[in-house]
């Protein structure tokens, strides 16, 4: 039930970490356990994370904090396993994420043309997430590259982790749909691998 | 590119290959086209990174700032979920009960589920967008209390001759009469003549919100009490009367009108305190064994309407767990 950094030795992948003791772990965090509630939390964070990065690049960490205090101020009302928790978690996230480009759409930001560029807020991992990451991040930027509808099928069923019809009813689709939009999706980022000139190895297994 | 579906209802051809599996990571045939897809889709899934961890700390924040008023163990998740946001402090049993707080132990895996008291995780350490958050709801209630709270004057100005013919007239029927005659008007009303508590239902007569006016000998905290128990029912005239008086009273003692409401959050030790029942069975109708229902119901229908609210946005939260039948809302 633990995680680990990337290069810190042996690392689960984003999803489903917390397992057979999710049970538990909901259970004491629904009790006000703060050390459960952070289980919980380490868990799904990143793939929330890359979820909304993917969609929303400009805000994500500013949506997935309200996410969580929209989770946390609901969790006692919650009950169902570990899918079911993924699901209502990506289901609150998307929400805000609607609810967010709403707020966009009725109040444009304003652009930060006189801002010198000293002046600019940075994010201090910036440089650490380039160095460290740079295959999920390349991954990101061309999940980011597809039309939305599609990258969002690819991202909760790859990094939430959720099956199509969780997908399907979390969207509002058929599990049919789901599947043409997958497809279509992985066809494009094959397209885009390709126009980059990323080829496959002879020999390679999966 | 149209997102419709194939003639079939199915999906089209996908050249042999197991979409279900490579989406779900599996170890699975693929063309040499597909593998540096799969390879994205590995590295999209890969462990998290630093950074994605990084804001542990504000949301254990967020956490203790939250949890406290919906706490109630694990067996609070079996509960109606109507209740989830009624503040119901568990009532120790007589061989629980706490001794005097002592310093925290260091934190461990068991020691939360040990009960904490009650604002021993104010103001935490590391806030940012998290607290932010939370504080904007603060301030927008309060902004909506002080709103509702000049709206309320404002109405009780432009009515005042006639609420303070009522009061007046009762005054000056109990005349120099000490304030059980006070009472004493009450039963003559038909309310219950029982002695005003230290906190008084909100549905009180006006003859008991002229006693209320000793809230100001009983002090000021019982006082921004009575006043603030106004915003969460419904109003009568009577109760408009007596809340203006209130609102004259804590005017005066906070500096001015705009300072009310600060000056009753700076009272705020009897802000999370729950309602006592007996001040309920002030005589009015409300019995204290249904008096807390009561307030449960109101609390539900208040939730049942941010569900709906909820439900709107979207169709996808029953279906997140497949056969529970739950009613989780985002």
């Amino acid at each position: 039930m633990s995680i680990c950094l990337r290069g810190t030795g042996l690392c689960v992948d984003t999803q489903h970490v917390v397992g057979d003791d999710f049970a538990r772990v909901l259970a004491e965090a629904q009790g006000g356990s703060e050390d459960q509630f952070a289980v919980l939390w380490r868990d799904a964070n990143p793939a929330l994370l890359r979820y909304l990065r993917v969609l929303a690049p400009e805000n994500a960490e500013d949506i997935a904090a309200e996410t969580w205090v929209h989770v946390v101020r609901s969790l006692p009302k919650f009950v169902g396993d570990e899918a079911a928790w993924r699901a209502w978690l990506f289901t609150t996230a998307r929400r805000r994420l609607i609810d967010q480009a709403r707020l966009r759409k009725r109040h444009p930001a304003e652009p930060l043309e006189d801002v010198s560029p000293l002046e600019m807020p940075r994010s201090p991992d910036a440089a650490q997430i380039a160095l460290d990451n740079l295959a999920t991040e390349s991954a990101l930027g061309l999940l980011a590259q597809l039309p939305p509808p599609q990258a969002e099928v690819i991202m909760l069923r790859v990094v939430a982790g959720l099956d199509t019809e969780a997908v399907a009813d979390l969207l509002g689709k058929t599990p049919g749909n789901i599947r043409v939009m997958a497809h279509r999706g992985l066809k494009k980022l094959e397209d885009l691998l390709g126009r980059a000139g990323v080829t496959s190895r002879a020999g390679v297994t999966l | 590119m149209s997102d419709s579906l194939p003639p079939d209802g199915g999906p089209g051809p996908f050249d042999g290959w197991d979409l279900e599996g490579m989406l779900s990571g599996e170890n699975v045939w693929l063309p040499d086209g597909m593998r540096p897809v799969a390879r994205t889709l590995a590295a999209l899934r890969s462990a998290p990174m630093r950074a994605e961890l990084a804001d542990e700390a504000a949301a254990r924040a967020a956490f203790r700032d939250i949890m406290p008023a919906g706490r109630g163990g694990p067996a609070q998740a079996g509960r109606d979920p109507g209740d989830a946001h009624t503040l119901i402090l568990p009532a120790p049993a007589p061989d629980t009960v706490l001794p005097a707080p002592a310093p925290a132990p260091a934190r461990s895996l068991g020691a939360s589920a040990r009960p904490r008291p009650r604002h021993a995780h104010r103001r935490p350490p590391q806030r940012g967008r998290w607290g932010s958050k939370a504080l904007l709801g603060a301030v927008g209630g309060a902004a909506a209390v002080v709103i509702v709270g000049g709206v309320a004057l404002a109405g009780g100005f432009s009515g005042v001759g006639g609420q303070q013919g009522l009061l007046g007239h009762n005054a000056g029927a109990t005349s120099a009469a000490p304030q059980t005659s006070i009472a004493g008007s009450n039963g003559v009303e038909g309310t219950a003549a029982k002695e005003p508590t230290a906190s008084p239902s909100p549905s009180r007569t006006a003859g008991q919100q002229s006693a209320g006016g000793s809230g100001a000998t009983s002090g000021p905290s019982a006082l921004c009490r009575q006043y603030l128990e106004f915003f969460e029912h419904s109003k009568s005239q009577s109760d408009r009367a007596a809340e203006n008086g209130d609102f004259q009273q804590l005017s005066q003692l906070a500096g001015g009108p705009w300072h009310v409401i600060g000056y009753c959050m700076g009272l705020q030790p009897w802000a999370l305190t729950p309602k006592q029942p007996e001040s309920y069975s002030d005589g009015i109708g409300v019995s204290p064994p249904g008096s807390q229902g009561q307030a449960k119901s109101g609390q539900q229908s208040g939730d049942a309407g941010d569900g709906a609210t909820g439900n709107g946005a979207g169709s996808g939260q029953n279906a997140a767990g497949p056969g529970q039948g739950t009613q989780n809302q985002p």
